[in-house]
Parts: structure tokens; sequence; C-alpha cells
């Protein structure tokens, strides 16, 4: 059983290695390390247990039984855990897209954990723009260094199957990173500053 | 009723001009902004030298040569991070001299019944004139085997070369290339304002729906003939 309990810990530390850059499991790496030394207690449990039946009384050896039984459940939980992440970050060979809207964000509310974004519909632009808030959580953690008010996001909804066939339902907003702007896009301000300057101007010989 | 689902779903910006591929290195782009630091960090690097770069950067593969520039993604929710990442290259090293340039998207279909797959096939490409130009051959000894189709859109402005390629990558799968080339020469004679940025961000959601929507067109087309 001890042996059991190693090798299932070996896999999963291994396994999370494995997939170390991946989004999702680094977030959730630091949950499974909290877990981890919850067994370490537990595994004391088990040793206790393994190594002393014989000496204590035979309602200690149950409830020791008992905590092992826990442990082994707990482990399996964790497996079960890495089951789904494997899942998660298997490599995507193919995104069926759902839904796609781009977003201006317009405020973010650091107290409640949100922001308030302007999003508009990619693929049928007849649709009205819409007005919603949006919980910070959805931005990922490595585009964490572009949010920020006015900041242009791309929401998409779409299946995404991986190599081993699997197909899941996933949403995911990535903030706009644009360098630069281009010499017809600054002709074009600048005209569009005179417009606005000679209609200011119209306005004040009428007042 | 047949049946047919997208398997497959890739677009592709290449770029043609004069290049500097040792530029093009994953710190380039953490530098810049382009790309979260992370993902350059991890990037998957096959070569980077003077005569070519050649790299994966998550979503992101990247070719480079002297004379050609290659930016593709095959995760379709990323396509606009694809425009957005080349229109922020071209901003940064806009002294770039450039030739040509084509927006691209590359689909393949699955269809569940093996006599729809036959059907675009024969279609597109008909037996009989083979099977009548040499003698014994037999149906099943001949089929589409890969089948460029031009579609020229001289009216529209920047003119649109549209290049099909149709070929079957296995049984029931058939692949679908759309190349939507533009000539920078011709377009710039005719507009010497015209700048490719500008471009992507005005026409590329057209340009990739419209590759997609030919492509579906032409498949619901051929399957609902008789």
């Amino acid at each position: 059983m001890s042996a059991l309990l190693t090798a299932s810990r070996e896999e999963f530390v291994s396994s999370f290695d494995s997939f170390e850059t991946a989004e999702i499991a680094r977030l959730s790496k630091t949950k499974f390390l909290n877990s981890l030394e919850e067994l370490n207690n537990l595994d004391e449990y088990y040793n206790k247990a393994s190594t002393t039946t014989k000496s204590i009384s035979p309602e200690k050896y149950v409830t020791n039984h008992s905590k092992v039984e826990n442990f082994l459940e707990s482990i399996n939980e964790k497996m079960s855990l890495m089951n789904t992440l494997k899942l998660v970050n298997s490599k995507t060979v193919f995104a069926e897209l759902l839904h796609k809207w781009e977003g201006t964000i317009i405020d973010i509310d650091s107290d409640n954990n949100c922001f308030t974004a302007i999003i508009r519909d990619i693929k049928d632009k007849s649709k009205p723009d819409e007005k919603m808030k949006i919980s910070s959580s959805a931005i990922m953690d490595i585009d964490s260094d572009v949010f920020e008010t006015g900041a242009i996001f791309y929401w998409t909804i779409s299946y995404m199957t991986n190599e081993s066939g699997t197909k899941t339902k996933q949403s995911k907003i990535r903030v706009r990173r644009l360098k630069g702007i281009s010499s017809k896009e600054i002709s074009a301000a600048k005209l569009k500053a005179a417009n606005f300057l000679a209609k200011i101007k119209t306005l004040l010989v009428h007042e | 009723m047949s049946q047919f689902n997208l398997v497959k779903d890739s677009a592709n910006i290449v770029i043609t001009g004069n290049f500097n591929p040792s530029i093009f290195h994953p710190l380039w782009f953490s530098k810049h902004n382009l790309l979260p630091e992370r993902h350059c960090d991890a990037a998957d690097i096959e070569v980077i030298h003077k005569e070519v770069a050649h790299m994966k950067i998550d979503w992101l593969n990247l070719q480079v040569t002297h004379d050609r520039a290659m930016f593709s993604t095959s995760d379709a929710t990323q396509f606009e991070q694809l425009r957005d990442l080349v229109v922020s290259v071209l901003n940064i090293l806009d002294e770039t001299p450039l030739t040509q340039f084509g927006v691209n998207r590359e689909m393949e279909f699955k269809f569940e019944e093996t006599s729809d797959w036959h059907k675009i096939g024969h279609t597109l490409a008909p037996k009989e004139v083979w099977m009548n130009s040499i003698a014994d051959t037999k149906e099943k000894d001949c089929g589409l085997n890969k089948l460029v189709i031009q579609i020229r859109h001289d009216t529209d402005f920047p003119a649109t070369i549209m290049n099909l390629t149709i070929s079957p990558t296995k049984m029931n799968h058939v692949h679908f290339g759309v190349n939507n080339h533009f000539e920078l020469k011709g377009i710039l004679d005719k507009d010497p304002e015209f700048d490719i940025s500008t471009f992507m961000q005005e026409h590329w959601e057209s340009i990739i729906l419209k590759s997609h929507d030919t492509v579906l067109n032409a498949v619901i087309h051929i399957l609902s003939e008789d």
C-alpha cells in the first residue's frame, strides 16, 4: 500500500511538472501542493497504522485504518483532479469557434474584482453593442500586464478538441497587444482633428 | 442528409519583402510586449540564424527567411491576435520593403458519408475525360489528388486573387486552402498611401469570413446537386 501511495505522489508531481507552463495547471499547482501537505500529515497516520497495528488496541487500529482509508480516498480525488487537468492541458489540436466578441474595458472595479466593458459581436455586426460586467478572474494571468482601462480584448467561446479527441467547451478572454501606429492612421487622426477643430471654430463664430 | 464537419482550421499571413530573420527572436517579441513574456520564455525554437528563423511561441508559428515571413496559427480563437501581431510587427519594422502579402485560411472537412467525399472529387474533377483519354482506365483508378482554382476580383480595391487548393488528406477528409493574394506594387501605383497595417485592421475579418464562406458555399452546392 505504501508503494502505491509513493508512486501516486510521484506521478502527481511529475505530471504537474510536465505541463508546468500551462496556465491552468500553474494556478492549480499551488492548490495541489497545499493538498499534498495535508496528505503528508495523513501519511503519518498511515505509517503509524501500518507499523503499530500489533501493539495498538483494536479500537485504535480501526481508527487509524479509517484514517488510511480517508487518505486513499483523498488520493483518488487528487487523481481525478489530475485527470481533469490533463484533459484541459492536453495540446489542443482543433478549436471550433462558436462565438467571438471584441470588447473595450471602460472601468475596472478592483474592490469587487470585476470590470465593465462594451462588447461587440464580431460574427454578427448587426447586433447592438452591449455593456456588461465581467469578473476580473476571467482575465488570464499572462495578460495581467496589459489589463487596463481602454484595453481591447477578444472573448471567444469554442469547442476545443485535444490530442486524445476529448471535446470541451471553452470560454477565453485574451487582451489585445497592438503596438505602434501606422502612417495612415496618423494621417486619419490628423484629418479627424482638423475637422473637429473646424467645427469648433464654426460654433464659436456663430456664438 | 449530408453531414460534414470542420475538423481543422488555421490562418496564416505571408508577407514577401526584405527581412532580417535573426531579429525574430522570442526576446524581441517579449521586449516589444507583442506576446506574453511567459510564452516567449517557453518558446519552442527550431532555428534562429541570419538566414532563417523558425519557432513556435504558444499559438504562433513563425517562419522567416530573407524574402518571406509567415505567421500562422492553428487555433481559431487566436485569429485576431495573429492579425494584431502582424500589424504590430509591421508598425515596428515600418521601413521594411514589402512586395506581396497573402491572407490565408486552411480548413479540413470530414464527410460522414464516403459517397459525399467522392462527390466532391467527382464534381470538381470529372473522371470521364481521363477515362476516355487513356484506354482501360477504370473509374476507381483515377481521382482528385490536388486541384487549384483561381478567382480574380479585379473590381475590388485592392484587387484580390483568391487561390483555392482542394486536396483529399485521408478517407472522408478534404483539405481546402484559401490564399487571398495581394500584389503591393499594383496597389501602391493606384494608392500611394496604401498601408498594410490599416488594411489588415479594416479587412481581416471579412477576408477570413469570406474564405470560410466560399468553401462552405461550394461544398453545400456540390452536395445539394442531384
